[in-house]
């Protein structure tokens, strides 16, 4: 089983330096945003790197166990969506961005609202609310580590995990997420394949109840339950197509023609999803045990496969969460040295970024030891904020104009009505408390669009 | 194909698609091949979302 794991991790470190040839070492933008090059394949490889992220792969099944099928439906709904939006949404952001000289959405607010204040603020926002994603990742990464048994102590799974996470990142930037991402899907397509199949053709084997009973247990559909799929899919499906690492493989993109040719087909990726429900199903049905709910895709893997099987799906989901870290650093990186911090001298910038990638992955590993919620839940924290950006980022993608005191009021004050709302004790009959916040701020903005 | 024809065939029929029948669906007890009917429709909307963007970018072109 570590065998196939190292053997995994040594290819993808291999493609990672195979990225690094031809790359413009002095020039920052290469290492952020691999020089806007990415034609239609590397595009769709690196924007559909969320379909099989650790929150689909672990946090999937994991919800479908612990919440039932309620919850399936919204993470499936806001993801199948969001490639529609995207599909209107990037061709317009794209050329926003090429117009403004663009790697970052905060460059973006720079240039349309012609405020540096603004650029730092939307920067601030997207930093913090970037910290419950490395939380996520590090979760499923510890789930990981913990499978292959090396007898270390959490604590030290974790600064391993960072460790490698570093190395990847470090190595060659956005080009080498984008291959590795190759390689990574191809192993989680085909573990989840594998896994799946091995759970339907064993499904009649001492199963302790059926589908249904089990359904029943983890909760009864209810209009509350409907209200709050409908609203946290449509608030999700806008957040996904403008969260950070998102946005810069849109800049990343050739042109608009690779970024529509993309959208098209990444409704027909996520092909797999009955498969990991499959899996959810197994867990269910034949009570497997596993430490929780989140480690439920790697409890299934674990009890059908052989050691040196469970080793590559094992790499296949350490490298998911590389893969996905290594793009949300390198946009977290790219939003400090060049909107916090904008004035650093161009060799500067890449040391800067990794630094701040370091500290980065070090408060990731951290939060993720004391975490004791679902990586669905952080999943939903990190969608309130998010998507309070979008009026604001419409406003820019139509050459709308607007007053930057009022695009701000509307931002923090939808994300106070969301999150007030989320803490409170008043009834919202189950619709998400973000759809009201972004309902508030463009209501808002609408009104005062003088 | 105007703008806004582009808009309702990509955008607001996979929304309705997938967000229309859901309450309807969840409520039923029906489960085809072990499946919730509300998700199993939901995996259907999956080849119908790129048929839709397909047809638009198509005539976008």
């Amino acid at each position: 089983m570590l065998a196939t794991f190292v053997v995994t991790l040594a290819a993808a470190m291999a493609l990672a330096l195979l990225a690094r040839r031809g790359q413009h070492k002095a020039d920052p933008r290469a290492f952020f945003a691999a020089h806007g090059q990415f034609g239609a394949v590397l595009f769709f490889m690196l924007s559909v790197g969320e379909t099989y992220s650790i929150g689909s792969v672990l946090g999937f099944p994991g919800g479908v166990v612990a919440s039932g099928s309620g919850l399936a439906l919204w993470f499936i709904g806001y993801i199948l969506l969001a490639f529609p939006v995207g599909f209107v949404l990037y061709p317009l952001l794209w050329e926003s961005g090429r117009a403004a000289g663009a790697i970052t959405l905060p460059d973006l607010f720079r240039t349309h609202f012609r405020s540096q204040t603004m650029e730092r603020i939307v920067a601030g926002i997207l930093i913090l609310l970037m910290l419950p994603l490395g939380t996520m990742q590090f979760i499923g990464l510890s789930s990981v580590l913990g499978a292959l048994d090396l007898g270390l102590p959490t604590p030290a799974l974790g600064f391993f995990a960072a460790i490698l996470a570093f190395t990847f990142v470090a190595v060659a930037g956005l080009r080498a997420a984008a291959l590795i991402s190759i390689l990574k899907d191809a192993l989680m397509l085909g573990a989840i394949l594998l896994v799946a199949t091995l759970a339907l053709s064993h499904w009649n084997y001492h199963p302790t109840r059926t589908m249904a009973e089990a359904l029943r247990h983890t909760g009864a559909p209810s209009l509350r339950v409907d209200l709050f799929a409908i609203s946290t899919i449509l608030v999700q499906s806008l957040g996904f197509c403008i969260a950070p690492q998102t946005a810069a493989a849109t800049f990343s993109a050739r042109n608009v023609a690779s970024i529509r040719r993309a959208q098209t087909w990444m409704p027909l990726y996520m092909v797999l999803f009955p498969l990991l429900f499959a899996i959810a199903g197994y867990a269910l049905t034949h009570k497997l045990d596993a430490s929780r709910p989140d480690a439920t895709f790697l409890a299934v893997a674990a009890s059908l496969l052989p050691g040196w099987a469970l080793g590559l799906v094992l790499g296949g989901v350490a490298l998911t969460a590389l893969v996905w870290l290594g793009s949300v650093c390198l946009s977290l990186a790219a939003i400090v040295t060049r909107n916090i911090v904008p004035d650093l001298k161009p060799h500067h910038q890449k040391r800067t970024g990794l630094i701040v990638i370091a500290v980065y992955l070090a408060l990731s590993v951290l939060s993720a030891s004391f975490h004791t919620v679902l990586i669905a839940n952080l999943n939903t924290l990190f969608y309130l904020g998010l998507v309070q950006l979008v009026p604001g980022i419409v406003t820019i993608v139509y050459g709308h104009h607007r007053r930057i005191g009022i695009t701000l009021l509307g931002m923090f004050g939808g994300f106070a009505v969301a999150l007030a709302l989320r803490d409170s004790e008043i009834n919202l009959y189950g619709v998400n408390p973000a759809l009201i916040g972004l309902v508030c701020n463009a209501a808002f903005l609408k009104a005062f669009n003088k | 194909m105007t703008i806004r024809r582009q808009i309702f065939i990509a955008l607001v029929i996979p929304f309705a698609a997938v967000l229309i029948p859901m309450p309807f669906l969840a409520s039923l007890d029906w489960m085809p091949l072990g499946i919730p009917v509300a998700l199993a429709w939901m995996f259907c909307c999956l080849p119908l979302t790129t048929l839709c963007l397909i047809i638009a970018g198509h005539h976008q072109n």
